[in-house]
């Protein structure tokens, strides 16, 4: 008998004490994890440092699921999503020719065309919203618009899930990575890490920026002071060089009375007043990302500038009322060549 | 104790059982996400500041992009998203003061998010017209030549001042003086060059945007300062505060709980273990007593052993001065103990077969069952059993004889062990006397068997010449005699009849003492009995003067079932001796009911006298064989002496006592009691037994003279309930030219026999109403021919011991269904014709019942084809079919309704008729069919029903295509 209860009292105040440690002295909780919170969106530090350039060079690495990436990357090329399983979104946002198509619109099923010039899928990650008009505030609500644009892919969700369920290995890597398998939040959130993951770091221009002054020639500095001191790095700024930026096309001098005119402009040239529904917003674009613009011709929401030095002596003289000579249009081209990165891999 | 440590372990698991449910309580299972939340919202607020910040330095031209504004905008929604499914998560999406502020917060983040991508793009495009401005009107100034239109520079310089302190004063521009400013320089510009002209626009726009867009960026900035963003979260965190307090709900009562209850059990523990402590020491201290006490113990022990030793010595001597052996075993047979009295009968010494097996004691052919025998004792609940047959067992000497031993064996169990003892008596000299003294028994028994048979043959050879003798004497007195022949001839009759009596007497009594006495039992009137007796005594009672009187009590039946003529017997001889010994007075005989249950009835009877009495000396002799009060009397009043003696055997016989109250000169009154059955009906009992008695004693009947019939015309009666059985009796003896009537069971049998004269009866065993033994029971009660008509029992019952019970019903013979025609011819011939077929050998044997699966069988079906005309064998079968169909449809619907007696019966019946038309698949199958419903197996039964209905139909088929052609 003398075991026995010596055994339970041993239990017995083993557990109390335990018991009294823990009520008494909250850190020892499991899952008490004080001070995480602050660390919550980075440093203090580290974001003062980007506030003293007006441009800050792509950094090198971004944080990516790599597993979500592959999916994404897969989801990416994958023809199922459209209607009629003819294009994937590679079809218009090819990787090979700058994240976008070299058309002046953007093309989808059946031959049809679109109205908007097709932007590069490339640092989209780093814009306040897509699309031209910004009508998509992140990534993932991007999706929604090439899938269901009937000149796009022309799908819906339902089909295009019922299409991956088939598929097996879909189905395993879905349910591997989100655990309810294939679903359209899981979709979309595939593809929008793969286009995270889209950076193009390393560019002639950042690694000048990060003290590498031999990486650019004379020329190509003279072009970027031209930037500067033209006024181009007012709204073309941040990291992306624009992106994070609405802007009205045509601030000192009327763009679209004299492309094509106010009156059958129809909603393609009406850009944020689509969103916002203000007729201050009209002609309001998102001011494009000039990262890679050597490869992304041709220029403007409607393309309808074919090379560099059009669309650069359009800016000057609609946004800035420059009339801009050969001289400086070419530094400005050269800088903006300066511009092209290097495609980040996400496994490397 | 183990009650007590179950009692400890409850408790303790009670105790551990309340601490983890004050614990579970007391664990807020919230608490970290409650902390994530709370960091969440301050983190909120700190970057909401950061946001204000940075609108703050980027109009001060502290900033260089916009990234940070979209950056810390996007954590903004973030951070409201997060908060919003954390809050969710805690507290549900039902709570509407937390909905409102969320909505509310969703609500301004998107105000700032449209106010911040105006002031975005305003304060660019305001940052580069500011920057251009002072740049373009000096360029203008110097560049193209105009330094010299002083009117042009004065009015560019106002110009340049006036958007330079709106913007850098950030205050409003007072419109009119803007508006002549540009209205000025758009006049001077008209008359300008092409050139020029263009260049002074666009500065004026440059102008128009900088004052314009410093009111709006202004105006932007003190909106986007004002949103209370932070009050918003604030709001929400103490709405959300509240909302937890209430989850909270009894958590913190759980753990001040917790709290104590802890503190409660520490101490309990430390008492606990002082107590243990002490306990050791108390444990140790009673070990010490212990030991002591073990000590005496031990002491008082070896007393005790020494005592037994004596006892021991006590009890082996005892059994040494026995005679008889006695011989103990253990559980494998090893001898134990073999005493003095077994040294003596066996031989052996005991040194020689302790620890032997026991089987050297018992001779070779015993010893194998000798084991089985042990081993069944042994399991056997009784302590003591006598050994081998009648208590007796051969056993083994030393020397290889062997003797006859009255032995029994006991057993003692000793813990898992049995002792066995074993007593025996050598029983050699007690058999060789008890052989002499059976022998001597036997040969006189012998002896007396012998004389009673000669006396009783004697006897009966007697009585034929003596009736002649009396015979003679009668005819001789009837003839023309003179004084003297008469006188002989009369002392001849005289003689004759007291030799006659004398010679009934002793056939009586050598009937008794052989056993050979037999009894009637009979329907019969009291009264007549007695009457018939009186009237017998009363000629030489009147010779002497002697008045006779009956009584028959009230009390006493009328009628009763028994042995009239036995009782006739002894009231003559009892009230004859009366009137022989009585000299004047009377003779009186009465009857009354002694006692009455169970159907029996016990009479009373008393003969009362006045005669000269008994003396008591000789009271006691009197019933006994050869004895009379006096050999005197003997002499005087003639007779055998064996007349008591007969009487007392009789009335022991019926049951009942006999004696006597008497004295000398004092009358005597012989009384006796009888038992009696009880008369099965009280009308037309006038039998006529005297002169069956007289038949008795006269010549044997013959048993013998039975009328020798020929075949004639006989009147049938078939007792039976399957029609198609009526159907082939009824078509068998027609064609044999026999009138039948046919009845449907056994009630209607017994009506139609006592109604009608019938020749002979065909009686089926198994009938509705009343089965044909009981049947044949109640013919057999009827009187006269009617009770003896043979009675011919059908059964499909053809089982062993049915005979026997049909025989003893009363049945003369009987006969196996199904019915063999040849064979009921036979038997019929047989009862009606004279020979006697008693033996009772079945006219068909039973197991013939065909096994084979045949569907049909050829033999029977063809003999009734050409026994039949064509049309009536076409309706026997058609008949059957519809009558089994019919049988089967009321046998299924009885065993669903469980009432399987009734469907035993049809299932039995159908056996029957199937059988006697030759369908053996179908015979075969309502024999399972009636075993199932007879046990009761309800499942086998409805499975069988549709497999005999199927039968059936194949046995249709097969007659179909058989006699298709006729």
């Amino acid at each position: 008998m003398s075991r026995i209860t010596l055994a339970l009292s041993g239990v017995l105040a083993a557990t109390v004490l335990a018991l009294v440690l823990i009520q008494f002295w909250p850190d020892l909780r499991p899952g008490s994890r004080g001070g995480q919170a602050s660390d919550r969106f980075g440093s203090r530090t580290e974001r003062t440092a980007q506030l003293s350039e007006a441009i800050n060079p792509i950094p090198l690495t971004v944080a990516t699921d790599p597993r979500k990436v592959a999916l994404g990357n897969r989801l990416f090329h994958e023809p199922k999503l459209s209607i009629n399983e003819t294009i994937s979104c590679a079809f218009c946002h090819d990787l090979a020719k700058g994240g976008a198509d070299g058309r002046r619109n953007a093309s989808g099923v059946d031959n049809s065309i679109g109205t908007r010039n097709t932007p590069t899928v490339l640092n989209s990650g780093f814009n306040v919203a897509q699309f031209w008009d910004g009508r998509a505030r992140t990534l993932e609500e991007q999706v929604d618009g090439p899938v269901h644009d009937l000149v796009e892919m022309g799908s819906n969700w339902p089909l295009i899930l019922e299409r991956l369920r088939h598929d097996a290995s879909y189905a395993t890597a879905f349910r591997a990575i989100y655990g309810d398998g294939v679903q359209i939040a899981n979709v979309k959130n595939a593809i929008a890490e793969f286009e995270r993951s889209l950076i193009t770091p390393n560019s002639p221009f950042d690694r000048y920026l990060r003290g590498e002054a031999a990486a650019l020639t004379a020329e190509e500095i003279r072009g970027y002071q031209l930037f500067k001191n033209l006024g181009c790095i007012s709204c073309h700024q941040g990291v992306n060089i624009g992106g994070n930026l609405f802007q009205r096309l045509g601030v000192i001098v009327d763009y679209i009375d004299e492309h094509g005119g106010r009156g059958k402009a129809g909603i393609a040239h009406f850009g944020r007043f689509n969103v916002t529904g203000l007729e201050e917003d009209k002609f309001v674009f998102k001011v494009p990302s000039l990262r890679n613009v050597d490869l992304t011709a041709p220029y403007l929401h409607d393309g309808s500038a074919a090379d560099l030095k059009t669309v650069v002596k359009l800016m000057a003289w609609h946004q800035l009322g420059r009339r801009l000579e050969d001289k400086e249009v070419d530094g400005l081209v050269a800088f903006l060549k300066t511009l092209t990165g290097e495609q980040w891999d996400a496994n490397r | 104790m183990i009650g007590k440590q179950l009692g400890y372990g409850a408790i303790a698991l009670a105790a551990i059982a309340l601490l983890v449910f004050l614990v579970v309580r007391s664990i807020d299972v919230d608490r970290d996400k409650h902390q994530d939340l709370v960091a969440l919202a301050d983190e909120l607020k700190r970057i909401d500041g950061v946001l204000n910040l940075d609108v703050v330095r980027l109009r001060g031209g502290h900033l260089f992009n916009y990234d940070t504004i979209v950056e810390t905008n996007r954590q903004i929604s973030v951070g409201l998203a997060e908060a919003k499914y954390r809050l969710t998560e805690l507290l549900g999406d039902d709570v509407e003061s937390i909905n409102l502020l969320l909505a509310e917060l969703d609500t301004t983040q998107f105000r700032r998010e449209r106010q911040l991508e105006q002031f975005n793009a305003r304060n660019a495009v305001l940052k580069n017209s500011i920057r251009y401005l002072p740049l373009m009107v000096s360029e203008i100034i110097e560049g193209t030549g105009a330094q010299h239109d002083l009117h042009l520079v004065q009015v560019l310089n106002q110009l340049l001042r006036h958007t330079l302190i709106v913007s850098l004063h950030g205050k409003q521009a007072e419109p009119s003086m803007f508006a002549e400013l540009t209205g000025r320089l758009e006049g001077i510009s008209r008359d300008r060059p092409a050139e020029l002209r263009e260049e002074l626009n666009i500065l004026i726009t440059h102008a128009r945007i900088i004052v314009k867009n410093t009111a709006i960026v202004d105006r932007l900035i003190r909106q986007v300062l004002a949103i209370g963003f932070a009050d918003s979260v604030d709001a929400l965190h103490a709405a959300y505060d509240v909302e937890y307090e209430i989850g909270q709900g009894f958590l913190p009562l759980y753990q001040i709980a917790l709290g104590i209850y802890a503190t409660i059990l520490l101490l309990t523990i430390v008492i606990v273990i002082i107590k243990l402590a002490k306990a050791r020491r108390d444990l140790a201290q009673s070990h010490l007593t212990l030991e002591d006490g073990i000590e005496l113990r031990t002491k008082e022990l070896s007393e005790r052993t020494e005592q037994l030793q004596d006892s021991q010595a006590r009890f082996a001597g005892i059994l040494d001065i026995a005679s008889d052996a006695v011989i103990s075993t253990d559980d494998t047979g090893l001898i134990l103990l073999f005493n003095k009295g077994a040294e003596t009968i066996f031989g052996y010494t005991a040194d020689e077969v302790l620890g032997q097996p026991l089987e050297i004691l018992l001779p070779r052919h015993l010893r194998d069952a000798h084991s089985g025998h042990i081993s069944a004792f042994t399991g056997a609940p009784e302590v003591t059993r006598l050994m081998g047959p009648r208590g007796v067992v051969n056993g083994l000497r030393k020397d290889g004889t062997e003797f006859p031993a009255e032995t029994s064996i006991s057993k003692l169990v000793q813990g898992n062990h049995n002792i066995l003892t074993a007593i025996l008596r050598d029983i050699t000299e007690h058999n060789k006397i008890k052989g002499d003294l059976l022998a001597a028994t036997a040969q006189a028994e012998a002896a007396n068997r012998a004389k009673s048979n000669f006396l009783a043959t004697m006897s009966h050879e007697i009585r034929t010449p003596m009736n002649g003798v009396i015979g003679m004497a009668d005819l001789l007195l009837d003839t023309d005699l003179d004084a003297e022949q008469r006188k002989y001839a009369a002392s001849v009759q005289g003689s004759s009849h007291a030799l006659l009596t004398i010679i009934n007497d002793v056939l009586d009594f050598s009937k008794l003492e052989a056993g050979k006495f037999e009894f009637e039992a009979i329907d019969f009137n009291l009264p007549d009995v007695i009457e018939g007796v009186m009237e017998l005594l009363r000629p030489s009672a009147m010779e002497r003067g002697l008045d006779l009187a009956t009584y028959i009590a009230p009390s006493a039946p009328k009628f009763l079932n028994g042995d009239p003529g036995r009782l006739r017997q002894i009231l003559l001889n009892l009230a004859g001796n009366a009137v022989k010994f009585t000299e004047t007075g009377s003779v009186a005989v009465t009857a009354s009911l002694a006692a009455g249950k169970d159907g029996m009835t016990t009479l009373r009877f008393e003969v009362t006298d006045t005669g000269i009495g008994v003396p008591a000396e000789f009271q006691a002799e009197l019933f006994e064989k050869f004895s009379q009060a006096d050999s005197s009397t003997m002499r005087s009043f003639g007779g055998t002496g064996l007349g008591l003696a007969i009487c007392k055997q009789i009335v022991t016989l019926m049951g009942g006592t006999i004696g006597i109250k008497s004295g000398p000169d004092k009358g005597s009154i012989f009384w006796f009691t009888a038992c009696f059955g009880t008369a099965s009906s009280n009308d037309g009992l006038s039998r006529e037994v005297y002169p069956k008695e007289l038949a008795e004693i006269g010549p044997e009947a013959s048993a013998g003279d039975v009328d020798t019939q020929s075949i004639r015309p006989m009147k049938i009666l078939v007792a039976e309930d399957n029609q198609t059985n009526q159907f082939l009796a009824r078509a068998t003896l027609e064609k044999q030219g026999h009138r039948v009537e046919i009845v449907n069971n056994g009630i209607d049998a017994v009506k139609a026999v006592r109604l009608t004269s019938y020749d002979l009866v065909l009686m089926d065993v198994n009938m509705p109403e009343k089965d044909g033994v009981e049947a044949t029971a109640d013919i057999r009660e009827l009187d006269g021919e009617k009770g003896r008509i043979p009675i011919i029992a059908l059964t499909a019952n053809a089982l062993k011991g049915d005979k026997e019970r049909f025989l003893a019903a009363g049945m003369n013979d009987y006969l196996s269904k199904p019915l063999d025609r040849k064979k009921l011819v036979a038997a019929i011939n047989a009862w009606t014709g004279g020979s006697n077929a008693l033996d009772g050998t079945p006219s068909s044997d039973p197991r013939a019942m065909s096994e084979a699966a045949e569907v049909l069988d050829p033999a029977i079906l063809e003999d009734w084809r050409t026994f039949l005309p064509a049309e009536q064998f076409a309706t026997l079968i058609e008949e059957q079919v519809t009558d089994s169909r019919a049988s089967l449809q009321r046998l299924k619907e009885a065993v669903e309704a469980g009432a399987f007696d009734d469907a035993g019966k049809l299932a039995h019946e159908l056996t029957g008729s199937c059988g006697a038309i030759g369908m053996l698949d179908v015979q075969r199958l309502a024999k399972n069919l009636e075993l199932a419903c007879m046990e009761e197996r309800r499942e086998d039964a409805l499975a069988l029903a549709p497999a005999v209905d199927e039968a059936v139909g194949t046995a249709v088929t097969v007659l179909k295509t058989r006699y298709a052609n006729e």
